[in-house]
């Protein structure tokens, strides 16, 4: 009786530290899944480095004294609908500023015209959007990942290279956001930069020899 | 110390109520929340391959890691709770598992809508949901789910969860506030729903407890009853048997007493007796009719209360059932100077369905008693007809004595006179009323006071349902038997058996037949009667009549007849019998008599049965 009483308890403990293994196991895996999550959207792009002025042969016109605020977007990076959206909420308080969206294209991809993010940015206020379909903008400006902003003063001087994003398709406030507001408002000239937290745009040698392969 | 003990028993069933209903609310829950994060891991699936379903490099697509983050870190999340909400329902864990998955499944759906502060209504909606557990540790499990995340994530990457790359130690604790906000509320609600459930397992517990009590009750009464019943079902039975035995004890020398009173006034010439002889005699008759009829009336009340007592329903003229009646008790109220008078309705039908026996029984038993109790003035009989409810109705007036309304309250109770000084003064047993007004509702009617008043007299109204018939009326039966009595008024030639073991009852029926010119053969026991019977039917001469009494030593009168009928004796058999409790008729014809008497002995009656007896046996032989 008690023998059989001692082994129900012995079997009933072993069943709860089972039960409490098996809650630990799952929160660790709860946890670390969420923590690969987090991780992977506090990955940034691959880093690049602008030009430090303006470049000469750049195709957009840049009038003297003007400043100029390039985007860097990729027509589906859904990480950039995140940076389309802090773009907005910049221009509704930077109301003189005129943005020029640079599309990642190729001659192939006639669908990404009708991308929300192709739509969202030529509905941005002021913004003229182009299609670099020979990457030219893009090696001119030596960038790789959807979602770079740069910004050049009236100066012709880059002041800031980066994101406007905290992590990969959030919204809301972050550092790099804040640099670039802190430089439009003048309150500081010195060049920074913030990692950029998107697709990559990719080589466009690589793409244009994979839509030439039948 | 009882108190003491039931309180705790009672407190111990409240307890197990409460905790079964609330396993069961709980288990209810796991197994809805089994299904919900069933529903929100395909959410999150659908949610991330819409909102992000591929990531791109150049013109190069894979789909995105938000997608495979919902396919597998959802199964993840989801798989433990669901296991438990399956495996072990209603358990403390699982409950917290669930809380702790539903605020993953939260957290997840938060990162692939791409931190959307709308989705973080989720958050408030789980909170919601788990608070059906009724379970307040449950949702400080959540809260701290969610306060450990914030704090976690506000200290090292402030920016995913506050939209700010500044720690701001306020702001985590502002977040978890209105967490801790909306689940002080729900909290509360548990308390209440706790406290609900407590108050319906306590009214729960106390119908259970009454139910037992009432059971308890139920079924101690029911035994009590039971006992009860069965005491008065043996204190009937003895009853019967009393009855049975008193009537058969009384009514065997009652019969010697009558009959050898008869003997006297009829044996030589009584016209020169001494008168004192005479009244002597007459007395004794008087007294013995009158002892007869106390056992009469005992018998009918036995026959009524056991339900034994039946009706007739023949053709009788009430008019002359009255007359009969009143015939009977005229010179008994003349001899007290009193008129008793006889009025009839012109709408009294000349003859109506009834039991004329019984009409007569009551009739008399109510003008009786009106010349008993009427002391100068008069009795009027009235009799009337209501022809359209078909009731008959007689009304009984005298100039007697008169009652209060106390004693007209007790009148109809059995053994209840109206006065005990009445027992005294007028004797009685205060049995005729009650077994009037039971008979009258035998017959679907009713006897009743109409008016009383002490010293001024009673009205007293019968009546009975008694449709109007057209035919011969009992009378002119009896009439037609007295007749054939008075012209066929000796048995001369007819051979009677009697089998009697009581000398002096054998006298008085020897007598009798011999009076009547019968052939009489005596035994005293039933196996002679059988035997004697036998011989005679043997010799192709049977008897007339055999006159069997039941009750006899070596062979009772129900054996002797048994017997004979074994035996295939067809002759007519009559029991002549002190037993006349109900029943016993049925017992008598049951062993093969074909007729019944009962002692004492009328005359009358007993000439007819021999007469039938002695007219079937002539219809048997001839048909041999």
């Amino acid at each position: 009786m008690i023998g059989a009483r001692v082994g129900r308890t012995r079997t009933s403990c072993l069943f709860c530290w089972s039960l409490a293994f098996l809650v630990l196991v799952w929160s660790l895996a709860v946890i670390s899944g969420l923590g690969a999550l987090l991780l992977y959207k506090r990955t940034p792009g691959q880093a690049a480095k602008a030009p430090m002025h303006w470049p000469n042969d750049c195709p957009i016109q840049r009038r003297s004294n003007e400043r100029v605020l390039l985007l860097f977007a990729h027509p589906k990076c859904p990480c950039t609908r995140a940076t389309l959206s802090e773009m907005e909420r910049l221009l509704a308080t930077e109301r003189d500023l005129r943005p020029h969206v640079i599309l990642f294209d190729t001659n192939n991809t006639q669908s990404w015209g009708e991308s929300d993010i192709v739509s969202r940015s030529m509905c941005l206020p002021g913004a003229k959007t182009y299609g670099d379909a020979d990457g030219r903008l893009q090696q001119m400006f030596n960038v790789t990942t959807s979602g770079h902003v740069l910004l050049y003063d009236k100066d012709g001087r880059n002041t800031y290279s980066g994101g406007i994003t905290g992590l990969r398709g959030h919204e809301g406030e972050n550092c790099g956001l804040a640099k670039l507001r802190e430089r439009l408002a003048g309150r500081t000239s010195s060049p920074d930069s913030f990692p950029v937290l998107g697709c990559p745009l990719g080589s466009y040698e690589a793409a244009r020899t994979e839509a030439e392969t039948p | 110390m009882s108190d003491f003990i039931n309180s705790a028993n009672q407190g111990q069933r409240i307890r197990e109520l409460f905790e079964s209903d609330l396993r069961k609310i709980q288990e209810r829950i796991d197994r809805f929340f089994s299904i919900l994060l069933c529903v929100e891991v395909i959410g999150c699936v659908l949610t991330a391959f819409w909102v992000s379903p591929h990531s791109w490099i150049g013109n190069q697509r894979q789909i995105h890691p938000h997608v495979w983050a919902s396919i597998c870190l959802g199964s993840v999340i989801a798989s433990l709770p669901i296991a438990f909400a399956v495996l072990i329902p209603g358990w403390t864990i699982t409950r917290h598992v669930v809380a702790a998955g539903q605020m993953a499944i939260s957290a997840l759906l938060i990162h692939v809508t791409g931190g959307r502060i709308e989705t973080h209504f989720h958050i408030f909606g789980s909170f919601a949901f788990l608070a059906f557990y009724r379970d307040r540790a449950v949702l400080i499990t959540g809260m701290m789910v969610v306060a450990i995340d914030h704090a976690v994530r506000g200290i090292f990457w402030p920016e995913s969860v506050y939209g700010t790359p500044v720690i701001d130690h306020w702001r985590t604790f502002e977040h978890i506030w209105w967490v801790v906000f909306e689940n002080i509320f729900l909290i509360y609600k548990c308390y209440i729903n706790r406290a609900e459930m407590q108050k319906s397992a306590e009214r729960t517990v106390q119908l259970e407890m009454l139910n037992t009590s009432v059971e308890q009750t139920v079924e101690s009464r029911t035994a009590e009853l039971q006992i009860e019943r069965e005491k008065s079902v043996t204190a009937d039975r003895a009853k019967s048997e009393f009855l049975a035995n008193m009537s058969h004890e009384i009514r065997t020398p009652m019969t010697a007493i009558l009959g050898n009173a008869d003997i006297l006034l009829e044996e030589g010439d009584i016209s020169r007796a001494p008168a004192l002889r005479v009244e002597v005699i007459n007395t004794i008759r008087r007294n013995a009719n009158h002892l007869l009829g106390i056992i009469n009336d005992i018998l009918d009340l036995s026959k009524i209360e056991a339900g034994r007592m039946t009706v007739e329903r023949i053709a009788c003229s009430p008019q002359e059932i009255v007359e009969e009646v009143a015939g009977l008790l005229r010179s008994r109220a003349n001899s007290k100077g009193i008129d008793l008078l006889c009025k009839f309705d012109p709408a009294l039908p000349q003859f109506v369905a009834g039991d004329p026996t019984r009409l007569r029984q009551i009739l008399l038993n109510l003008t009786s008693n009106a010349v008993k109790f009427t002391l100068h003035g008069k009795v009027v009989v009235s009799a009337g007809y209501r022809a359209d409810e078909g009731i008959l109705e007689i009304n009984v007036a005298d100039s007697g004595i008169g009652m209060s309304p106390q004693e007209i309250q007790q009148l109809f109770l059995p053994f209840v006179q109206a006065d005990s000084s009445t027992t005294r003064t007028f004797g009685g047993t205060g049995l005729g009323l009650t077994i009037c007004k039971r008979l009258a509702k035998l017959m679907g009617g009713d006897v009743s006071v109409v008016s009383s008043r002490p010293g001024t007299g009673t009205v007293f109204r019968f009546e009975v349902t008694a449709p109007e018939v057209s035919g011969k009326t009992e009378r002119t039966e009896a009439a037609a038997d007295v007749a054939n009595v008075t012209t066929t008024s000796s048995l001369c030639g007819k051979k009677i058996l009697v089998a009697e073991d009581g000398l002096d009852n054998q006298k008085i029926i020897v007598f009798m037949l011999k009076r009547w010119k019968a052939d009489v053969v005596l035994v005293d026991n039933g196996a002679l009667a059988v035997e004697a019977a036998q011989q005679a039917a043997d010799s192709g001469k049977p008897f007339d009549a055999i006159l069997m009494d039941m009750q006899m030593p070596v062979l009772d009168g129900y054996g002797a007849t048994r017997a004979l009928r074994n035996r295939g004796y067809q002759y007519p058999i009559v029991a002549l019998t002190a037993h006349a409790m109900s029943g016993d008729r049925d017992n008598c014809l049951e062993a093969g008599c074909d007729d019944y008497l009962v002692k004492p002995i009328d005359r009358n009656l007993l000439l007819q049965a021999i007469l039938r007896s002695a007219s079937q046996k002539s219809q048997l032989v001839a048909a041999r």
